[in-house]
């Protein structure tokens, strides 16, 4: 059985303090009965090797992307037209047009829906599966997917590019030691450079191996002074950056200068297509899932201008990117998911934008056991509503975890000894998987 | 009761009728030919000036080379010179009244091709002293003299240190202007004794926001210590401030804080070191954004206003102990009542100071006893201690209405008020807590004839000395406000009336109408010669109305702050413009700081632009499920070969458009599509467009105010839901409902259609009931249910099309069934 290692509360010092506090035996057998009926479940690799995940903070509007309303009254069609794409009698926003070129190796869900109209709820939704709770902070995907795997070719099991994007993308209530690898910096810069990941100047590896040997003494004695979690996470980040120190292949996995100039290029010599390729590169290497995000899409005001700016780099990096793991026969294994926390509202507002719309939204998925060429859902005739399938969260993060060979139901162990589900409730949509 | 009064509580000279005509003065400096459009002004320095002396300002922004003017909305200034130095930086030469108004002053750049944004800069009674950098601690504390002000930054990180020499028994006052100077700062002041233990400190304050004071008995002779930093130990090169120093008096509230205008008030000022003054303080005589009381003693003036509302409401004071039903009562047997408004006096009385808080005192004037107070009336008092509550009475009539405005944050109190009114039964009937933020408001109906109560209390049963409060009982009147809606959240783009010469300018209003309804009209008195507006009345149903000004080629540029009214069209109920600036944002969301607010509207005729806009005008309506594309013609001169941005702002209820659409440099002519849903309300109403085009900044025009009319299909139709196989075909039938007879034939066109599926375009005419066609299906067609799919009916008039939706309906396409059915079927039907 897991255990929660990081909380006084454990199961004996509830017998303790209910011995002084009144813990009745009911409450106890209660408790006792929670972990024997604990559901678990061996995590074996799925059809999804790796997940690469493209967090589009700020709320990308389903209108402008993926689900466009071509029909629709000029107030909810929005300033953008719409384009035909390789599914026949699929349009996307008129901007994807190399998007629209692979619509026949992805599945776009166009019926996801939660009920957080705020930014930091629907992103908690979208990087943990879970609403917030006050009572518990919950383990980002990525951090569930370290823990369940741990890491593969000495590199970490979760990466994230360029940084910690937000609170919600940590570890919750699992060990600090299933944090992601934060790169630290932007690929897209000139010299980047992944901090931390070469031995600093002037130490050589010798020099280097006998720091680390007067570490270990020091560490020993703490030790044996010591138990928590804190220090076994410590322990944990170190060997594993030896590790990656260590390993020329590991650490070529994150030098994006490796690609040739015809490859960069083809994904875009920006924040889009350098963060992508390196998200390429670590899969390919091994790294089990990427989080990497894009740009601002919380547009309240001038929606047709910000997405003109944004859009073009994204769509021909995502399309290069879905290309490029199709050629090196690497998508069936990869699951790629694009989304953002929520959609935006049907009306064009007062200021030419669209404001916070949870209730219908849009993703993308593709690879790593998703099929190719499918539509999913359906959004009414104003993009206001599930028409059709509605999708949520907890469905998408169970289906998610189904790909990547974790049963979303199986439960971790939260402070308190508390068993907690991966994913609290939710179907795997069948109908989007091969 | 004025819109003002309620939202900002404070009075004040009314810069509306004390308006400072600036006449045109001298302009020196270069001027460039290329035409500047959309001047911005983005900072005004020094930020501050002493009243009595002639200072150069320098105003900062954006397309400022062609400058004539300055706009200044607060009397007791005077511009003497407008020298441009640069495109972004005007010199402005002013003289200030030694009796200018102290604190905030509000002014605007007119160029001859527009209008800036406003900003504002700060009026003092003290000398300025610049900061020395290298202040940083108090071994390297900067000398200064008492009863200056100290003009300085706070860097990241940066510590500020002032010493200052006082003797005991003085008092020693800081106030800092922070935040109110426009920009997003939060300061931290304290006064520190020699061994380096705070005295005072403030951050937020209630009478100040973010900005703090901090007012202390010296307790020893020698040298303090003033300190200056950012709260959170941020700060960057706009985190500026002025910190006045000096004995003179800074109290943070006054008891009762409201009177009449005009008056002489008694008020006791609570908050000073030495304990609370008695006195009486002059009162404005109209309502303002900027004003309040000023109190000056022997040792010097507040720097900044004390708020006091400006009201005809006779004052009732509290009489202790009042804390519940029962000592309201016997209480109010003692009570006093100022049932006239205090004697009128040209000169301040001598300050005294009382030895405490007025509660429990028996004044020497004792009114006639009032065993319950008729309405309406205003109830002050003093939630003095903790747990404290306030009770009066007072006798209400059947259905009598009051609007029932609680004050404390607005009048500079930290009391966070609770107020709940009760009936003669001593039950709760209303009550609120944070509706004024976090003042309170009810408006209370009175339900029988009776004696009721009010109570005040605070939100957390908190109290302290200067926890005043201010009730007032007012009967609902009408109020009518109205503002030019913002086009941008953030900026004050468009928020003037910028008319070219020998063209158009147009804006949407957004009014307000409180306690009544009814059409509006927009009213101009004071528009120049050349120049007309063209306003229609405002539907009585709608908040927004469009209004065009349109000026002759002979208008000579120039321009005023013009005194925008409005009124009902029965002239019963008349408001005023107001606008609302965000001077500092911050986080969460871009929240505002501080604000500026206005009462007039910056107003310029402006050089020829080198193109028009029109619209030609439809000879068709938009019907309801229907769209038009109204047809804008642009007008170039020669020379000019720039694009034209065009948008739609007014619309009427139902009518949906694109924000913006461009007509190309190539182009002269573009479509504005326009729909109608099915709820659009019917009528004709006028509608424009406004046009930008680009130079060095935006230049701005409107069209003509067109009609646009709303009206009912002339035909809907209803089609069944289909079924068939995939690859089949099906006939659909579409049943027509004919409202208005046409002429000629009108076309049919499905659309939403799915993949694979072809109908090809119908005709019918105007006496069809109905309409048979085949709908074909392919092995592309998708098998399910296929939603939105629906008809466009157009009918030609006047050789423009009326186009609707009508008859939404659904495919629903079946799987094929197997041959060998198909052949098992066929078999037995031989057979």
């Amino acid at each position: 059985m897991d255990r929660c290692p990081d909380h006084f509360l454990s199961r004996r010092n509830i017998l303790t303090i209910g011995a002084v506090g009144g813990l009745t035996l009911s409450n106890f057998f209660r408790i006792k009965s929670a972990h024997a009926d604990q559901k678990h479940y061996e995590s074996t690799e799925g059809t999804a090797k790796s997940v690469i995940f493209v967090f589009l903070p700020g709320g990308m509007a389903q209108q402008e992307s993926f689900d466009p309303k071509p029909l629709a009254p000029l107030e909810y069609r929005g300033p953008m037209g719409s384009i035909e794409t390789s599914l026949p009698g699929v349009r996307l926003s008129s901007l994807w047009t190399n998007t629209a070129q692979i619509m026949d190796k992805v599945t776009v869900v166009r019926s996801m829906t939660h009920g957080e109209a705020a930014h930091e709820r629907g992103t908690h939704n979208m990087f943990t599966g879970y609403r917030p709770s006050p009572a518990l902070q919950y383990p980002s995907i990525g951090s569930v997917v370290a823990h369940e795997f741990g890491p593969r070719n000495n590199l970490p099991p979760y990466v994230l590019i360029p940084n910690l994007p937000n609170a919600y993308a940590g570890t919750g209530y699992l060990s600090s030691s299933f944090a992601g690898f934060a790169l630290g910096a932007d690929p897209a810069q000139e010299n980047f450079r992944v901090r931390d990941l070469a031995l600093p100047g002037g130490v050589d590896v010798e020099h280097f191996a006998r720091r680390r040997r007067m570490l270990d003494v020091v560490n020993d004695h703490f030790r044996q002074r010591e138990n928590s979690d804190a220090l076994d996470s410590v322990d944990t980040f170190y060997n594993r950056a030896y590790s990656l120190i260590s390993s020329q292949a590991a650490r070529e996995a994150f030098d994006i200068e490796k690609e040739d100039d015809a490859m960069r290029d083809s994904y875009g010599r920006n924040q889009a297509g350098s963060r992508m390729l390196l998200a390429r590169r670590l899969v390919e290497a091994g790294v089990r899932f990427v989080t990497l995000t894009y740009g601002g899409w919380d547009h309240h005001d001038g929606i047709e201008g910000r997405m003109k700016n944004q859009v073009p780099p994204l769509d021909q990096a995502l399309s290069r990117l879905i290309n490029d793991l199709d050629d090196r026969g690497l998508l069936d294994s990869t699951l790629v998911c694009l989304c953002s926390e929520f959609g935006r509202t049907p009306k064009i507002n007062g200021n030419a934008g669209r404001d916070h719309w949870p209730k219908v939204y849009s993703l993308l998925m593709a690879g790593g056991g998703i099929k190719r060429g499918l539509v999913y859902g359906a959004s009414d005739s104003t993009a206001s509503e599930p028409d059709e399938n509605p999708v949520t969260v907890q469905d998408w993060a169970t289906t998610l975890y189904k790909c990547m060979g974790i049963v979303a139901d199986k439960e971790l162990m939260a402070p308190g000894d508390r068993p907690i589900e991966i994913v609290d409730g939710g179907n795997v949509c069948t109908d989007i998987l091969v | 009761m004025n819109y003002i009064i309620r939202l900002y509580g404070m009075l004040l000279v009314s810069a509306m009728f004390s308006l400072v005509i600036v006449q045109p003065v001298p302009v020196t400096g270069h001027t460039t030919s290329a035409a500047p459009h959309s001047p911005s002004l983005t900072l005004i320095t020094p930020r501050g000036v002493q009243r009595g002396g002639e200072y150069e300002l320098n105003f900062r922004g954006a397309r400022l080379q062609d400058s004539e003017e300055v706009f200044l909305y607060d009397s007791g200034i005077t511009v003497t010179a407008v020298e441009v130095v640069d495109n972004a930086n005007v010199k402005v030469k002013i003289t200030v009244d030694e009796n200018c108004r102290l604190g905030e002053h509000v002014a605007q750049i007119r160029t001859r091709s527009g209008i800036s944004d406003y900003r504002s800069f700060y009026v003092g009674a003290l000398p300025s002293v610049e900061e020395a950098e290298g202040n940083n601690s108090l071994n390297a504390a900067q000398k200064i003299e008492q009863n200056v002000t100290v003009a300085g930054v706070v860097g990241s990180e940066d510590v500020d240190y002032f010493a200052v020499d006082a003797v005991k028994g003085q008092r020693l006052s800081v106030e800092i202007e922070g935040i109110r100077l426009g920009f997003m700062f939060d300061p931290f002041i304290a006064i520190l004794d020699q061994d380096r233990f705070e005295l005072a400190v403030s951050d937020d304050t209630p009478l100040l926001k973010q900005d703090g004071f901090v007012s202390v008995d010296v307790p020893e002779d020698g040298t303090y210590f003033v300190m200056v930093r950012e709260s959170s130990y941020g700060g960057n090169g706009n985190s500026r401030y002025r910190l006045h120093v000096g004995d003179f008096p800074r109290p943070g509230v006054a008891y009762p804080a409201g009177g009449p205008a005009g008056q002489t008030a008694d008020v006791t000022l609570i908050g000073d070191p030495h304990g609370p003054v008695a006195t009486q303080l002059p009162v404005p005589d109209s309502y303002g954004f900027r004003d309040g009381l000023f109190y000056e003693d022997d040792r010097g003036m507040t720097p900044s206003p004390i708020p006091f509302r400006i009201s005809p409401l006779e004052n009732v004071l509290e009489v202790e102990p009042n804390n519940n039903f029962d000592q309201c009562l016997e209480s109010e047997q003692t009570m006093v009542v100022r049932a006239e408004p205090a004697p009128a006096s040209d000169e301040v009385a001598e300050a005294g100071t009382c030895d405490g808080p007025v509660d429990g005192e028996q004044p020497e004037e004792a009114a006639p006893v009032q065993p319950a107070h008729e309405l309406p009336r205003a109830f002050n008092g003093i939630i003095q201690s903790d747990g404290d509550h306030d009770y009066f009475s007072f006798e209400a009539r059947k259905d009598q209405v009051f609007d029932v405005e609680c004050f404390a944050r607005r009048i500079g109190s930290g009391l966070d008020p609770v107020i709940h009114v009760f009936g003669p039964d001593k039950k709760s009937i209303v009550g609120d807590d944070d509706s004024r933020r976090p003042d309170c408001y009810v408006r209370f109906t009175a339900p029988a004839d009776g004696r009721y109560f009010v109570r005040v209390m605070d939100h957390l049963r908190r109290g302290r000395e200067d926890f005043v409060y201010r009730v007032e009982f007012t009967p609902v009147e009408p109020e009518l406000r109205f503002q030019i809606p913002r086009v941008d959240r953030y900026s004050q783009q468009r928020q003037t009336i910028v008319v070219p010469q020998g063209n158009r300018f147009a804006t949407r209003i957004s009014a307000t109408r409180e306690d009544f309804g009814g059409e509006l009209k927009l009213l101009s008195d004071s528009l120049p010669e050349g120049v007309r507006m063209i306003a229609p009345p405002m539907v009585g149903n709608l908040s927004e109305m469009p209004v065009v000004f349109e000026a002759d080629e002979s208008a000579v540029v120039g321009g005023h702050l013009m005194n925008w009214q409005a009124a009902k069209t029965d002239d019963s109920v008349s408001g005023h413009f107001f606008n609302l600036a965000d001077f500092a944002l911050g986080n969460p969301n871009n929240t505002r700081y501080y604000g500026c607010t206005v009462d007039r509207v910056g107003f310029a005729v402006v050089e020829k632009v080198p193109f028009r806009v029109d619209i030609v005008q439809p000879q068709v309506p938009m019907v309801k499920n229907g769209m038009i594309n109204l047809k804008i013609q642009v007008h170039r001169d020669e020379g000019f070969e720039g694009r034209v941005l065009v948008q739609f702002p007014f619309r009427t209820p139902g009518v949906g458009t694109r924000t913006q659409i461009e007509i190309p440099a190539d182009q002269t002519e573009a479509n504005y599509p326009l729909n109608a849903n099915g709820n659009a309300q019917l009528g004709k109403f006028p509608v424009y467009v406004i046009a930008r085009g680009d130079a060095d900044g935006q230049m701005w025009v409107s069209s003509q105010m067109a009609d646009l009319e709303i009206a009912e299909p002339l035909v809907t139709a209803s089609i069944k839901r289909t079924v068939l196989d995939q690859g089949q075909t099906a006939e659909m039938v579409c049943e027509f409902n004919q409202q208005t007879p046409f002429e000629g034939e009108a076309t049919l066109q499905l659309m939403g259609l799915p993949p694979g599926v072809t109908v090809e375009q119908q005709t019918f005419t105007s006496d069809m009931t109905e309409l048979r066609f085949n709908v074909v299906t392919t092995a592309e067609t998708p098998i399910r249910l296929h939603k939105g799919i629906f008809c466009r009916v157009t009918i030609t008039r006047d050789r423009e099309p009326i186009a609707s939706n009508t008859g939404w309906t659904e495919l629903q396409v079946r799987r094929p069934q197997p041959p060998e059915e198909q052949t098992q079927e066929s078999d037995a039907a031989g057979e």
